[in-house]
């Protein structure tokens, strides 16, 4: 056993604060507001991963537009370009891509796995070979922290060990579960290292103030689908007492069911004060389960790489606007969609739905100045489908509307917990999402949610 | 001096200076200023300005909302080639029960102007006939009978369609010149008859000696009542047109590919510009700097860049705007580092923010060029700019973005 003993551990600031709005009498969801140091979000969230610091030819102020106020850029992307030290010129993140709201990343590990078919995990951390020039290069748990916070998210991701969770070798999950939980120490020794910034005008604080103080570090569950090693997991974990938790390892083959299990032995277990977040899901059904199971945030490509293919994610299922069935639809993406993308041409911007984030930068702007208007576009699926995989535009403005279906998908949930109707919420949603066919619903959704006692099959 | 067609667009011409005498004897005194209005007042567009080319009815890098509170884009140039590819009657745009402007929902504070083929047109493997156009869509060479596009104008209802002109691929001989003149009145007549929606025309002005097109000219002369504009595909022409087509609004389409050339244009009467350079600098990812008529600052006789390339490895890490002083939506919120990671990321972002600062550099250079004019300095002010910056746009280093996506798996 090579954890470390509970005495070593020094105490962790958290610079968000986590405020429980609402709980469902029937599930376990929750609706919270959410404050970061770049303002407020509200729970349950989508984040949209914005790579390499940009999303699909979107400006901050679009994303702003649909209610984006937290998005994910990638350590290991911007680790390699434009790389530390032109991050650490520019200021950090924020200021490369100016974007006022918030920024999570993860640690870079979990890319390089997958990315780089040569990386090997030792204890010492992820050796891989540069892409660039072949060199073998390591990222450590303390040089991944130290990479974020040449970024300056506001969400950091601890590096862990990262496996399939449907490896079958129980022996190689545990070592990667008991390295998590070493590494995780590694990264908050390395985080409570006195920030250079901190007492800048800049930057805030006072002097002498540890990165905690103005980045919030995430812990992640590992164990696989094993749920005692879920369970060890999270109680060794939660003693580190991160500012927020990540359940990870999952988003790959595994079985629905299991996934819903893991989720739902981790949630039960992890402190309520706390956000939780499950990394790499945004399938809208699989968020609306995972919501009902007590998970707060979510992140995902899935939504934004398949705008590129002509894909628009709607309230009645994902629609392939590539098909010739499209060419002549003269109605909106999503009729029922508030996006500048679907509504009328140049109809004014509704209020958003979470009424506490951030209003967007562009509402500030001086009078006369040739600011974003978050107006209508009044684009029709036979336009996309006329631009779509031939010019770019057509990839943004679907881009935009898959976005912001994610992140108003995430709002209306939260509003059904507010008022205690999520049962019904997610009725409503299986039901428009497979088009009234209840013979299309996912088994393992069925299942899940009738352990709460919701029956999605009842009329 | 205003020439009213019967047609929803006024061409007011307020300055016109032609006093050179003969119209051969040098053009350089023929810049005008001139305003080019809806009937109804909504869209109004001051002229000497450019037009931005579309593709499949958007302008390169621009959503919609970007074109319409990021850019000063008054006009924007649509080629019915774009939209195609299928055989009529199952051509998604002429079964809209709207017009064009409704199908690529172009922004209200736009004008659509509507051709057959994008310009520069790619050169087609077949010739045109009596009655068709050969075209290039998306999918392939196909022909346009010109009686669809005809048809295309009524239904679709542009602010401004160009008549189709016949220009074959190669110089004109002895006799395609006369076929070429003879097929572009046909053309125009035709469309002027069947122009059910009144939807205001340009008629082209081709690309042959002014003899040659003679008798072409004043068949114009004659239905100038049923035009509102001319397309000219050699600019230089524009000094030579009799002196009753004057009141028309003149579109080049014949591509002025630099600030120097867009001048030259201008001095010989052109009010209108398809201006190619603007997305092709853009790809590039050259960041446009040019101000007419602009200051020397250095004494040293060295000229000023048109732009530059933000691909240059020194404004990796540079917090400067795109142009010094420049106060577009890229420039205000954005820096060249940003614009640099973004076009070695080969993220769509680069060219959008590229895009939008470029459009307002060029929009900036001819609102000068207008007052210039207006303030009858323009002559002196092009001899400034001449002196001032270098002729050529700077060499392209980096890569363009890619505009087809890979597709499906
Ligand atoms: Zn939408
Ligand atoms: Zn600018």
């Amino acid at each position: 056993m090579l954890k470390t003993s509970m005495a070593t551990m020094k105490s962790m600031p958290s610079a968000l604060k986590y405020e429980l709005i609402a709980r469902c009498s029937t599930t376990k969801a929750r609706a919270s507001i959410l404050r970061l140091p770049h303002g407020p979000v509200e729970t349950p969230l989508f984040m949209p991963v914005a790579t390499q610091g940009t999303l699909k030819g979107l400006t901050p102020e679009q994303l702003e537009s649909v209610g984006c106020r937290l998005y994910l850029n990638n350590t290991y992307h911007l680790g390699l370009r434009p790389g530390q030290a032109v991050l650490d010129k520019i200021g950090g993140a924020h200021k490369l891509q100016s974007w006022s709201h918030n920024i999570l990343t993860d640690s870079g590990g979990f890319q390089m796995v997958s990315l780089l078919q040569l990386a090997t995990v030792t204890e010492k951390g992820v050796e891989f070979l540069s892409p660039h020039d072949g060199t073998p290069m390591l990222l450590t748990p303390e040089h991944s922290i130290s990479l974020q916070h040449s970024i300056g998210s506001d969400i950091i991701m601890q590096l862990d060990d990262v496996i399939a969770t449907t490896s079958p070798d129980k022996q190689r999950m545990k070592e990667a579960m008991d390295r998590s939980i070493r590494w995780l120490d590694r990264c908050v020794e390395e985080h409570l290292k006195v920030d250079p910034l901190a007492g800048t005008e800049e930057f805030g604080g006072v002097e002498g103030d540890s990165y905690a103080k103005r980045q919030n570090l995430f812990c992640i569950i590992q164990g696989g689908l094993d749920l005692e090693m879920r369970k060890e997991c999270c109680e060794e974990m939660a003693k580190r007492d991160t500012p927020g938790i990540a359940i990870g390892g999952l988003s790959g083959g595994e079985a629905k069911d299991d996934y819903c299990k893991v989720v739902d032995t981790c949630t039960s277990l992890l402190p309520d004060g706390k956000p939780r977040y499950v990394m790499g899901v945004g399938y809208p059904e699989d968020l609306v389960v995972s919501i009902a199971l007590g998970a707060d945030m979510f992140d995902c490509v899935w939504a934004t790489r398949t705008a590129r293919f002509g894909n628009a994610v709607t309230s009645s299922g994902v629609l392939n606007l590539r098909s010739a069935i499209y060419a002549e639809d003269f109605t909106a993406v999503d009729p029922e969609c508030q996006c500048p993308v679907c509504r009328p041409l140049d109809s004014p911007a509704p209020p958003l739905l979470n009424s506490t984030i951030s209003p967007p930068s562009y509402a500030s702007a001086p009078e006369g100045d040739d600011s974003y208007t978050g107006k209508g576009l009044g684009i029709t699926k036979a336009y996309i489908h006329h631009l779509v995989a031939k010019e770019t535009v057509g990839a943004h403005i679907l881009t935009m509307h898959n976005v912001a279906f994610l992140l108003s998908l995430m709002n209306k949930a939260r509003i059904a917990i507010v008022e205690d109707r999520y049962p019904a919420f997610l009725k409503d949603f299986f039901f428009k999402w497979h088009g009234g066919d209840k013979g299309k619903y996912p088994t393992w959704a069925v299942d899940t949610l009738r352990g709460f006692g919701v029956d999605l099959l009842e009329d | 001096m205003a020439a009213a067609a019967n047609s929803g667009m006024v061409f007011d011409l307020r300055t016109a200076r032609r006093t050179g005498g003969s119209a051969s004897g040098g053009g350089d005194d023929s810049a005008r200023v001139g305003r080019f209005a809806a009937t109804g007042g909504v869209v109004s567009f001051d002229t000497p300005n450019f037009i931005a080319h579309a593709s499949r009815g958007a302008v390169p890098h621009l959503s919609g909302d970007n074109l319409r509170d990021h850019t000063d884009v008054g006009a924007v140039y649509v080629a019915l080639e774009d939209f195609v590819e299928k055989w009529h009657p199952n051509v998604p745009v002429y079964n809209h029960p709207s017009t064009l402007r409704d199908f690529i929902s172009h922004p209200s504070n736009s004008l659509l102007i509507l051709a057959p083929r994008r310009s520069p047109p790619v050169t087609t493997a077949a010739s045109n006939t009596d009655a068709s156009i050969a075209i290039l869509t998306s999918v392939g060479f196909r022909v346009l009978k010109v009686d669809d596009y005809f048809n295309a104008v009524s239904s679709l209802k542009p602010d401004i369609a160009i008549s189709p002109p016949d220009l074959p691929h190669q110089t004109p001989g002895k006799n395609r010149g006369p076929k070429m003149v003879f097929r572009t009145e046909l053309w125009l007549g035709e469309l002027i008859k069947r122009n059910t929606s009144n939807v205001p025309i340009f008629a082209p002005i081709l690309p042959l000696d002014i003899e040659q097109q003679s008798y072409y000219l004043d068949h114009l002369k004659e239905h100038i009542s049923s035009l509102t504009g001319l397309a000219l595909y050699d600019a230089r022409l524009a000094v030579e047109l009799p002196e009753e087509l004057e009141g028309l609004p003149r579109l080049s389409l014949d591509d002025a590919l630099t600030p120097l050339k867009v001048l030259q244009q201008v001095s010989w009467g052109v009010d209108m510009f398809n201006l190619v350079f603007l997305t092709q600098m853009t790809d590039a990812g050259i960041s446009l700097e040019f101000q007419f008529p602009g200051e020397a600052t250095t004494k040293d006789g060295k000229k000023k860049a048109l732009g530059v390339d933000l691909w240059n490895k020194e404004y990796g890490t540079s917090l400067e705007p795109l142009a010094a002083g420049c106060k577009c939506y890229a420039c205000r919120k954005h820096h060249r580092a940003y614009v640099q990671h973004l076009l070695t990321a080969k993220e769509m972002t680069a060219w959008v923010l590229l895009q939008i600062h470029n459009s307002n550099i060029v929009s900036n250079f001819f609102i000068a060029i207008r007052e210039s004019i207006t303030q009858g300095t323009f002559e002196k002010d092009c001899k400034t700019f001449a002196e001032v910056y270098k002729e050529e746009f700077p060499e392209k280093t980096g890569h363009g973005p890619r505009y087809h996506f890979p597709s499906l798996p």
